[in-house]
């Protein structure tokens, strides 16, 4: 792997190794991935702990006593204590779901709204984070500043129609920037609303603190945080929860059945209907010791280099523009761009991936809200994590550039 | 006291026993006689019969006894019908998992032999029957504790034990279930509280911060069990306790029950008349190290012998104790499956540990992680307000000198994991 020596990647020069799709060549070429805010790509010993799970502890969970079962309960259960301990919840908090979009809908769902009930959600939500609350609720979207953050002055305003929730998004996988969430919340708390944050781009960059913070159901998503996809979760206050209904109901949810009754499970049990993803759950647990090993200060560190990088490069080339804020605080490594008088983008990421071995993605983002209301039409983000360099990024925008310059 | 050497394949091996080497050679003489797999395992021969004999006799460990439960390991003779014999479950899921059976005559005798060391819980053996309260993990009994509906009558054992109402992830108990074990823990009447440090602890906590008070007036003793009562732990019982209950930590274990007892100095001595005891230096220490796996062979088990039973306990050995017991002073250090092995070969157990991290008034639980060799995660709870950067900076330096490495990072948090059987352990790896 050639890593430029002076650009060393803050002590973590050596991780790259640890993922075998950067070994892959493309048509001869090797992949610079860009894509992170999609999914992240896995280290070696995520795929031993999912791979594990088949070669060696095979069976069902949480039903029965034989030995083989009670060891994969024992993993899958740990899985469920590695979360807690990244996130600072206790372990009944934590609902394993199979990812950021369930939790939300399972957060929802709990809830239970009404149409005359006011949910106050922001302009750059996931269409995960807004869908749910708008088919179910009456939304308001709070309005953004200049700088493309929320305006906390209308925010005020908004939080005295007493919403009953407050829907989130702690870093937006479109402009990288992360939101004043200890603000927000403590200031939704304090108006009586339940606060849901949708946490799928920041748990993999920074460390969470649920019990410390003012935020009632908190969503994230392994895939995003170098585990394996199908399972993430939904993180909620016990009280919460307790109360709370499940959206699914089946097998491994009830203490006791009769002919015509029920008694639920404790927390957590009572949300996890049916068969899950057990083996995604060892990956996830082996991602999170990875994460915690690697460290969140390292990481940041890191992530500055690269966000340093995307700016400096961006700022000289005239045909490319940035959606959302230029500046190196308060944000990960993510930049949607878009170019002058290019609509369709589709063809330039193409020939990104093709020609230059470049995996970027283009589109809404599936916050098309957000996207149509600044670029008025598609974006290429470009997204970046622990194992990229300042080189592929800068190779990446050089790469854009060229392209670009046979459509405008 | 005896001391001699035992040869291993590889390395020599140190031993020091304790107890009746001829009451221990009756015992595998039984064992060989009447127990299938001793039957059919053992060869007595003539290296047996001198004096050194018992180390020709292999070690056994839990899984002889899982594997050939029951009819293998139970005299012949003998059922598990008998009203008289107690079947108990260990904690544990995996390796760990064990159901024994111990005849009550037994568990009764061994328990009055290890009140013995402690002058202030002698009394207890004179008590016709004592009403005890067990506060432990859930998995430790037969009844369903865990059960947020269970009531009082669920739970109260056949000898009378009441087994109060946790979960097994004991930091996730609701309030609700805290308050029903203060109250029956009260509404019993209990003269024993036999209890889980850790879970002791919490309910200390937790009245303190609701101002319910316990009523100390009433005759009773704690005994502490289950988990490695660390200094933290063993402060904050103190501080309800001091003045009103005696408070001792009792070494017990599903296989045997009472197998020692602390001393009114607080020391812990094993009990040698009911078991012949032998401490096995542990592989790659220097005998100044002082690290011994403790391996137990019963006496006078007429119904399920254990024969050198591994415990996989370590313990530091000690000399003579002022208290003048003649039982032999140990010091419990963990489970060998707790113990990290540091690059430099040095050995890290729960008990070297807890002596670094002591007890400061900032500090309630706490846990360390191994996530890879090298790199250390110090997780802690306790008094928020009670402490400086400083002292937390301190605290960092220390660990890092025992892990002989820089990289311990300190995190304060509010929630521990137990382990699904819920064991805590001191220390963890990932
Ligand atoms: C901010 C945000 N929220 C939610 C999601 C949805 O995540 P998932 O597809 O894992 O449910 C994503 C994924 O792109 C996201 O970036
Ligand atoms: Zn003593």
């Amino acid at each position: 792997m050639s890593i430029c020596e002076d650009k060393k990647l803050e002590g973590l020069d050596s991780i790259r190794g640890d993922f075998p799709v950067l070994a892959r060549e493309v048509d001869g070429r090797t992949v610079n991935y860009l894509d992170s805010a999609a999914t992240t790509l896995k280290p070696q010993s995520v795929i031993d702990a999912v791979t594990r799970y088949y070669t060696e502890f095979t069976a069902n969970i949480h039903r029965g006593r034989h030995r083989l079962s009670e060891e994969a309960s024992d993993r899958y259960e740990e899985a469920r204590y590695k979360v807690a301990l990244l996130t600072n919840s206790a372990s009944n908090e934590v609902i394993f779901v199979r990812n950021t979009t369930e939790a939300i809908n399972l957060a929802n769902h709990c809830i239970g709204l009404t149409k005359d009930d006011f949910v106050v959600c922001c302009l750059d939500n996931h269409h995960s984070h807004f869908l749910p609350w708008l088919r179910h609720g009456n939304v308001v979207l709070v309005e953004q500043t200049e700088e493309m953050q929320p305006d906390l002055e209308h925010f005020a305003e908004l939080l005295k129609l007493k919403p009953k929730v407050v829907a989130l998004t702690h870093c937006s996988n479109v402009t990288g920037n992360y939101i004043p969430l200890d603000v927000m919340s403590k200031m939704a708390h304090e108006a009586g609303a339940l606060v849901v944050v949708d946490a799928a781009q920041s748990a993999a960059h920074r460390k969470l603190n649920f019990s410390e913070s003012y935020i009632d159901f908190l969503a994230i998503s392994s895939h995003k945080m170098l585990g394996p996809s199908g399972i993430g979760c939904l993180i909620g206050k016990a009280d919460l929860l307790r109360d709370g209904e499940p959206m699914l109901v089946g097998g491994g949810v009830v203490d006791y059945v009769t002919a015509d009754s029920y008694q639920y499970r404790k927390l957590p049990h009572k949300y996890e209907a049916g068969t899950p993803a057990i083996e995604a759950s060892y990956g996830f647990g082996a991602a999170i010791d990875y994460l915690e090993s690697i460290g969140f200060d390292r990481i940041e560190a890191h992530e500055k280099q690269l966000s340093k990088a995307f700016i400096e490069s961006i700022n000289n080339k005239p045909n490319l523009a940035c959606l959302g804020q230029m500046s190196l605080e308060n944000r990960a490594p993510i930049f949607s761009l878009y170019v002058k008088g290019v609509s369709d983008l589709s063809d330039i990421c193409r020939a990104l991936s093709d020609s230059y071995g470049v995996m970027c993605r283009n589109g809404h983002l599936c916050a098309q809200p957000l996207v149509d209301h600044y670029a008025g039409g598609q974006v290429i983000r470009m997204s970046a994590y622990i194992y990229n360099t300042v080189d592929e990024i800068e190779a990446a925008l050089e790469a854009l550039n060229s392209v670009v310059q046979s459509y405008v | 006291m005896e001391l001699h050497s035992l040869k291993y394949e590889q390395d020599e091996r140190l031993m020091r026993c304790f107890g009746n080497l001829d009451k221990a050679k009756s015992e595998v003489e039984f064992a060989h006689k009447k127990v299938r797999y001793f039957k059919d395992s053992l060869n007595l021969n003539n290296e047996f019969s001198n004096s050194a004999g018992l180390n020709s006799v292999p070690i056994s460990d839990k899984s002889v006894y899982r594997k050939n439960f029951p009819a293998g390991i139970l005299s012949e003779g003998s059922s598990l019908k008998d009203p008289y014999v107690s079947r108990l479950q260990s904690s544990g899921t995996s390796g760990e998992r064990l159901v024994s059976v111990i005849h009550s005559f037994k568990l009764a005798e061994r328990m009055a032999n290890c009140l013995s060391i402690n002058p202030a819980f002698q009394y207890l053996s004179k008590v016709p029957r004592i009403k005890t309260c067990r506060y432990a993990a859930p998995n430790c009994s037969d009844v369903e504790c865990a059960n947020p509906r269970s009531t009082m009558q669920d739970r109260i054992l056949a000898d009378g034990t009441l087994v109060l109402p946790v979960y097994h992830d004991l930091l996730t108990t609701p309030d609700s279930m805290l308050r029903m074990a203060f109250d029956e823990l009260h509404s019993y009447e209990p003269d024993l509280w036999y209890v889980d440090p850790m879970h002791l602890s919490i309910l200390i906590k937790k009245a303190k911060s609701e101002g319910w008070a316990f009523d100390l007036d009433r005759k009773f003793s704690v005994l502490l069990t289950y988990t490695f009562a660390t200094r933290a732990l063993l402060r904050q019982i103190s501080e309800l306790c001091a003045g009103h209950a005696p408070v001792a930590s009792v070494m017990a274990m599903s296989e045997f029950g009472f197998v020692g007892l602390g001393c009114e100095h607080g020391n812990l001595h094993l009990n040698d008349k009911d078991y012949f005891l032998e401490f096995i230096q542990m592989e790659g220490t220097h005998p100044d190290d002082n690290l011994w796996e403790l391996v137990i062979t019963s006496i006078g088990d007429r119904l399920c012998p254990h024969i050198r039973y591994q415990t996989n306990d370590i313990y530091h050995l000690h000399g003579a104790c002022d208290c003048g017991n003649s039982m032999p002073r140990v010091s419990f250090l963990g489970r060998s499956k707790d113990l990290l092995r540091l690059p430099s070969g040095k050995y890290i157990t729960p008990g070297s540990l807890d002596e670094v991290v002591g007890a400061p008034k900032w500090i309630d639980i706490y846990q360390l992680t191994e996530q890879e060799v090298g790199a250390y995660i110090f997780r802690f709870t306790g008094n928020k307000d009670c402490f400086s950067d400083a002292e937390k900076s301190q605290l960092r330096q220390k660990l890092q000198a025992l892990l002989e490495t820089e990289n311990v990072r300190v995190d304060d948090v509010n929630y521990f994991p137990f382990e699904r059987g819920g064991k805590f352990q001191l220390i963890r790896k990932s």
